[in-house]
């Protein structure tokens, strides 16, 4: 059970990729994709001997950075409301119509395409990231893809 | 789907993939955050251990230190004479490098003064003048950094300790505090956040006595905030050596040593390899006029474990003397076989397994959901200092769950033997695994000599 201080450096480094790509697509922006991948790995590397298999490091670290994103959104959120003028909001989502059409979807739906598509995760994988049975999985797929070419196509 | 959008999909895609260069040094700065959480954790642990040092060797004299009462903040020139401890510090002062900023603050009806501060971009200390109310016991009481301040401080350890005149007597409360950065320099225009912080009850006699445990936690009593403007900073003279050398037959590389106002900070690279980890050096530092230097006393290398043991250490110096280092003499090392780092510690047995030669299970005392446990050593010059940072503050259960050690770990010195106090929560299966960090310095037959060739 868990993983050496070793290979959690060589597994974390062989993922990185893939781990940044999905914190991107959550957060946007380059900055804040990075504190988010930083925080994750360091809370990954704080409860390595948790994870109980270490063929799931994947998808168990995807899922401590998918959590730190949610974390730090909700937090950004709240000083966007006390901190930024609606003007300026509204501005910077008009120059991103891609990132309107998908903050338009509701954070599940959302999480799929973030994960199946920014960061080439099999229905399998994501379904153990977000602890959902594969199935619905492909529901939510297909109901994002639904609404985001509905979007798209205004 | 509209095309244009497609498009701008394809971008975000693309930008996704767009890797930027800082993702190339996630590791490095995973490493960073670690030492930077040890670096906390240590804090907190540091405060009680201080304050119990200082509450021990009252105890044992207190028949023979008259308390003396200071009726004012010592002028700057004195400061000198009371940051012996450190002759980088000393050193500092006496060439007027310590700025006298005189804030204040009154929080809870409590004014927390910080008459001066020394700085460079590396070393930051405050002084604290505590509140007049609890000046005369003020060993009892300390100020801590909050989260943000030690995130704007890049912090990589503190070490804090009452001031003391000649005679042993406390300076009408006046504390310091000593902040070394780890990469960022320190701010010039900075606002911290600290706490006086109640450590126990003053009442308590010397923790080998342990009979109040209950009283140890501490309080906080107030925050404050302070704006500090420091003045601009001497720069730093840095030479890379990138020399190796030859220590307990292991190879050591000394990297490079920084010369700061207050101090020389030395980086070394020792292996962490399957059979021995050097994890202590012992340096002193030798001058163009042959005066030799030291690490100041209480001051602990910061040491990071990964694929091979990085040792930061801090010697004293005299940046303002003509006279700059030439060498570096290796007198001693700490070193510890591989098969005995991760040490299991049996609770209901008392048992420790491998058995470590220099350091043995004084006691184990359950409390409640936690263990007390008491090590002591009867090595000949193993300091509490020393001793206080023997295992990692990061331990696991045999199930792999991980914990840290918080609150106290402490130290005490008596008869010749060093005791060491950690506490853990205690596990259902009885059984907790310690990571050890540093082992007694052996003196080398032969000191190994470092050149400067600057």
């Amino acid at each position: 059970m868990g993983i050496s201080k070793r290979d959690y450096v060589i597994q974390m480094e062989k993922y990185k990729k893939s781990l940044y790509r999905v914190a991107y697509s959550y957060m946007n922006d380059k900055t804040l994709a990075l504190d988010a991948l930083d925080e994750a790995c360091y809370k990954g590397y704080v409860n390595r001997g948790k994870l109980k298999n270490e063929e799931c490091f994947k998808t168990w670290l995807t899922r401590i950075v998918v959590n730190e994103c949610l974390q730090l959104l909700r937090k950004n959120k709240r000083e966007v409301l006390t901190d930024e003028m609606p003007e300026e909001a509204a501005e910077r989502f008009d120059t991103l119509p891609i990132r309107d059409a998908l903050g338009k979807l509701s954070q599940e739906l959302a999480s799929i395409i973030y994960l199946r598509f920014f960061g080439g995760y099999t229905l399998a994988e994501t379904s153990e990231i977000l602890k959902i049975p594969q199935g619905t999985v492909a529901t939510r797929e297909r109901k994002a893809l639904a609404l985001l070419k509905l979007e798209l196509a205004e | 789907m509209n095309q244009v959008r497609y498009t701008e999909y394809q971008d975000t895609m693309r930008k996704s993939c767009d890797y930027p260069t800082e993702l190339d040094y996630l590791n490095g700065r995973l490493h960073k955050k670690i030492r930077q959480r040890n670096a906390r954790r240590f804090l907190t642990g540091m405060g009680a251990f201080v304050g119990a040092i200082v509450l021990f060797i009252a105890a044992i004299n207190t028949s023979t230190v008259i308390a003396q009462t200071i009726e004012r903040i010592p002028v700057i020139g004195d400061l000198a004479k009371y940051v012996r401890f450190d002759k980088g510090l000393e050193n500092a002062v006496k060439n007027q490098f310590a700025q006298e900023v005189n804030l204040e603050q009154e929080v809870n009806g409590l004014t927390l003064k910080i008459p001066y501060v020394i700085a460079d971009s590396k070393q930051l200390v405050l002084f604290f003048q505590l509140p007049e109310s609890i000046s005369d016991h003020s060993d009892g009481y300390q100020v801590v950094l909050s989260e943000g301040a030690l995130e704007k401080l890049d912090c990589r350890s503190v070490s804090y300790r009452e001031l003391k005149d000649e005679t042993g007597a406390s300076l009408n409360g006046l504390h310091a505090m000593m902040i070394r950065s780890d990469e960022a320099a320190i701010p010039q225009d900075i606002s911290i956040t600290v706490s006086l912080v109640k450590l126990y009850s003053t009442t308590n006699i010397a923790p080998v006595d342990r009979k109040n445990e209950g009283e140890h936690d501490s309080t906080v009593l107030a925050s404050y905030d302070f704006d500090l403007q420091l003045k601009d900073y001497q720069e730093p003279v840095t030479t890379v050596l990138n020399q190796e050398v030859k220590v307990l037959d292991q190879t050591v590389v000394i990297h490079s040593i920084t010369e700061y106002p207050t101090g020389v900070e030395i980086k070394a690279t020792a292996p962490n390899n399957d059979a021995a980890v050097i994890c202590d050096l012992q340096f002193e530092g030798i001058d163009e006029n042959g005066n030799t230097w030291s690490i100041p006393e209480g001051t602990l290398p910061a040491i990071t474990y990964g694929e091979a043991v990085d040792i930061i250490y801090y010697l004293e110096n005299d940046f303002f003397n003509e006279a700059s280092l030439v060498g570096l003499e290796i007198t001693g090392a700490g070193m510890f076989m591989k098969e005995n780092q991760m040490v299991t510690i049996d609770l209901l047995n008392q048992t420790m397994s491998p058995a470590i030669s220099d350091l043995y299970i004084k006691g184990i005392k359950r409390n409640g959901d936690t263990a007390d446990i008491i090590f002591e050593s009867d090595v000949a010059g193993w300091s509490m200092y020393d001793i206080a940072s023997t295992f990692s503050t990061r331990y696991e259960d045999l199930q792999g769950n991980v914990n840290h050690m918080t609150g106290y770990q402490r130290a005490s010195q008596l008869d010749g033997k060093t005791q060491y106090y950690i506490t853990v929560i205690w596990p259902k299966d009885n059984q907790v695994v310690l990571e050890r960090m540093k082992a007694p310095i052996t003196v080398l037959e032969n000191s190994v000599s470092v050149l400067l060739n600057k």
